[in-house]
């Protein structure tokens, strides 16, 4: 490495590896850190040896060599594909945002800082290449050799896409002043045609190629490569296709002496390119930062950036104009503002919900069956996936203490738009299907109460566990193992917490059928009414817990 | 370094005469920066606008201007993080864009919120640093820095693990290490405790007395008046005036007794005269 790299790159890299290690050794030497990671470790170690074990198993349905090295073709192609165009997001060489200013001021070459992140890129690119490596074992005819050839072709798809992203930004460099000035609506007009001309070629292509009747899907997977525009395509690939599916030495050996050379010859262009990527290596660490850091503040995903709504929208004050409601009032409005993509696509799950569940229910009497189900998926999707809560909130969290309102009521104010919004969308969900069933009737508004609790049962549970063990780990971060630990404990603990609390609303229901022998249905309006009793009063209790560990928020205890 | 030439475009700006002399003894001192016609835009909005200027060895230059006018755009020009064309900037007699490594090992850059490398330790950024820079014999300057800076305790420290006052030391003691020419900083002070702010204050006096010229931009103007050896007040991207403080005050003849405050309000409070720069 060091006759390649400069010397103070090469020790950089050296010492941030051992770094890295020394991070690890120091998380594990706490008690909790320890556990967290053996329960992350053993779900990876458990998850790596069934890939290991069924690599010398065969597979579910053995392929024959011709067939392995066409999907393994097409597979490449289609890992290329994602990988270059992910690369687009990170145009010009990502360098961390923190480490931008030290590394572009310092007498270092910029095929020295390319040479660096490729290093960087091959090491932690290794762990996903194993896996994937030992997932193409169970297909190949010969597992050490399909490992071999996935393995490279893993390794050669990030170095590929780092040289396309640095081609493409000094590219982006050397046109952006004409493009700012090009007439933008000739281009796009020129890419509609564009698109036109192709639906137009598809839709007026020789038919004769679908005369043959197709038998299975992988004869059409054939067909489709075959097409010369395909092959060609598809032909960067066949030394890595040909050495997964290799029978034996004098197939793999020289294939993947190609795949060697051909990694090589890449690491050798990708690594002395001559581009200043400067302008978009800073823009792009500028966006990454930004996301990562929407992102541990528990935005989803997407790490969704907020986003300013027509001067005519107004977010409304759901909540009254005291204190409690300008706290729910600006929780709304995040959600408004943030939460428009993750609304419409709630909106839509729960649409095809309320759909497929009128038809499971069938036409006569399964109006509620058919509720039943659009409310238990409905709450439990749109809870997990609706999350405008706390979590959005920790680094905000020591000023919110300070807000002069009683810490149970900020707690209650904060989940309280959350839990409006996923009730209303599942009560509009069980209206919906009820009325297409022709059976709303009064029974509706107790079921919506109910939907309603356990909502809000569910998402004070949930802050709840967040406020007494704040997490956030976003890509990037170290610490994955303890994380991986971290989030299975708490998933366990928040599941047996919300059964032990729909047990306690379920059980006067359970008693009247159980022990006083009546029957459901005569037991259902004492039993739901009581259910609604009980879940209202551990609301409460769990309110009140949540304020207090609201108070006793340490920020310092986030790991 | 070839010498620098004005780029066409701003051939028709008023050429900011920085040539004046510095505080006595000074003037013969060499010239270890020289910036010619600098511009810097971000789409529409132009951060920097022909800027052009020289700081010379043992000076401390002020750099002062109100938020968004272009002192970090320019610093980080200066110091390579943002590309520009030759014959703009030259470090120790190498055009920053033509021998970009020779001209980046004469100069430290220290912005405005430092960032160390998060899994290395104090003591492994000075040993990075001395690698970067080929700093012979740097580990006795090394442990007088971390004892000047305070961070003798801290050198196992992780760089993730500090606080914002002992990353700004950290990066001081990175920045001191060595024999830099010029040192650029971006509000040195930042986080700093009042044991910190006397120590830094010192070691920037020290390192221009050494030879090296500063460039120090700061909203604190107490702290550039009474270290900057030279000012130059940056508004909308352009010099308003260069030049030292007596010849401000000399520029802005109601500010004859008026301290280093009073002149910036009246640089920047009012469009500059004639579209150009004031100067000594």
């Amino acid at each position: 490495m060091s006759s390649i790299l400069d010397p103070a790159a090469s020790l950089l890299l050296r010492l941030k590896w051992r770094g890295f290690w020394r991070k690890q050794w120091r998380r594990v030497r706490t008690p909790s850190g320890a556990v967290l990671a053996l329960v992350g470790g053993a779900l990876g170690a458990l998850w790596l040896a069934s890939l290991s074990l069924s690599m010398f198993r065969s597979g579910p349905a053995r392929l024959g060599a011709d067939e392995v090295e066409l999907l393994a073709q097409l597979a490449l192609a289609v890992i290329v594909v994602i990988t270059l165009s992910t690369s687009l997001s990170f145009r010009g060489l990502y360098v961390p945002a923190g480490e931008i200013e030290t590394l572009f001021s310092a007498p270092l070459s910029r095929p020295s800082l390319i040479r660096m992140r490729l290093a960087v890129a091959l090491v932690r690119s290794g762990l996903g290449a194993a896996f994937a490596g030992l997932g193409a074992a169970r297909l190949g005819s010969s597992p050490l050799y399909a490992f071999a050839g996935a393995f490279s072709a893993f390794l050669w798809a990030p170095i590929l896409g780092q040289g396309v992203a640095i081609a493409l930004g000094g590219a982006e460099n050397r046109l952006a002043a004409r493009l700012a000035r090009a007439p933008h609506r000739a281009l796009r007009m020129a890419l509609v045609g564009a698109l036109l001309i192709g639906l137009v070629m598809l839709l007026t292509q020789d038919p004769r190629a679908s005369d043959a009747p197709l038998r299975t899907p992988l004869e059409q997977l054939r067909q489709l490569a075959e097409q010369p525009v395909v092959a060609a395509l598809l032909s960067p690939f066949w030394p890595w296709a040909r050495a997964i599916s290799a029978t034996g030495p004098a197939e793999f050996w020289p294939a993947f002496a190609l795949c060697l050379a051909l990694m090589a010859a890449t690491l050798f262009a990708v690594g002395n390119l001559r581009v200043d990527f400067r302008e978009t290596a800073l823009a792009t660490a500028a966006e990454v930062a930004r996301r990562l850091a929407r992102m541990r503040r528990g935005l989803g995903a997407g790490g969704v950036e907020a986003r300013r709504l027509p001067l005519e929208w107004r977010t409304p004050w759901l909540f009254g104009r005291g204190p409690f409601g300008a706290i729910a009032y600006r929780k709304t409005a995040s959600i408004l503002r943030r939460a428009r993509g993750g609304l419409v696509f709630g909106a839509v799950v729960m649409a095809a919900v309320t759909l497929f569940a009128s038809q499971w229910a069938g036409p006569a009497g399964g109006g509620y069956r058919a509720a039943l189900l659009v409310a238990g998926f409905g709450a439990f999707y749109l809870s997990l996936g609706l999350r405008y809560d706390f979590r959005e909130e920790l680094d905000a969290l020591p000023a919110i203490r300070a807000w002069p309102l009683a810490p149970w009521k900020i707690f209650l104010a904060t989940i309280a738009p959350q839990v409006a919004l996923v009730s209303l969308l599942v009560a509009a969900g069980v209206l919906i299907t009820l009325a297409r069933a022709g059976e709303l009737d009064l029974r509706f508004a107790p079921l919506t109460l109910l939907i309603a609790l356990l909502v809000a049962t569910w998402v004070c549970i949930d802050n709840l566990a967040f406020l007494l063990a704040p997490t956030r780990a976003a890509p990037g971060h170290d610490g994955v193992l303890q994380h991986m630990g971290r989030s299975i404990v708490l998933a366990v603990l928040r599941s047996l917490t919300m059964a032990a609390a729909l047990a306690a609303a379920a059980a006067p229901v359970a008693v009247c059928v159980q022990l006083l022998g009546w029957s459901l249905e005569s037991a259902l309006p004492l039993g739901l009414s009581a259910a609604a009793g009980v879940l209202s009063v551990e609301i409460a209790a769990l309110v009140a817990a949540g304020g207090l560990a609201l108070a006793r928020f340490d920020v310092a205890r986030e790991r | 370094m070839r010498a620098l030439k004005a780029p066409r475009a701003i051939a028709t700006l008023e050429r900011v005469e920085t040539s004046a002399p510095l505080v006595s003894g000074a003037s013969s001192a060499r010239t270890v920066l020289e910036v010619r016609g600098l511009s810097r835009r971000y789409g529409a909005l132009v951060a920097v606008d022909a800027l052009s200027f020289e700081a010379r060895e043992g000076e401390i230059l002020g750099l002062v201007g109100p938020n968004g006018a272009g002192k970090t755009s320019t610093l980080r020009s200066i110091a390579g993080v943002l590309p520009t064309p030759p014959d703009v900037i030259g470090v120790c007699g190498h055009d920053i864009a033509r021998d970009e490594e020779a001209a980046k090992r004469c100069l430290r850059w220290i912005p405005d919120d430092p960032q160390p490398f998060e899994a290395l330790t104090v003591a492994e950024h000075l040993e990075f640093t001395a690698a970067l820079y080929r700093c012979a014999d740097w580990r006795e300057q090394a442990r007088e820095l971390l004892e000047r800076f305070e961070l003798t305790d801290k050198r196992d420290a992780l760089g993730g693990e500090l606080s914002r006052g002992m990353r700004q030391k950290l990066s001081m003691c990175c920045a001191w290490l060595g024999a830099p020419r010029l040192v650029l900083l971006d509000e040195p002070l930042s986080g700093l405790d009042p044991r910190g702010i006397r120590s830094a204050k010192q070691a920037i006096v020290e390192l221009a007395a050494r030879g090296a010229a500063v460039i120090l931009s700061s909203h604190l103007l107490e702290l550039i008046e009474a270290l900057a050896t030279r000012l130059l007040i940056l508004d909308h991207g352009r010099c308003v005036f260069a030049g030292t403080l007596d010849e401000a005050r000399a520029a802005f003849p109601e500010q004859q007794r008026g301290s280093l405050e009073e002149i910036f309000f009246a640089a920047t409070g009012r469009p500059p005269a004639g579209g150009g720069a004031r100067s000594a």
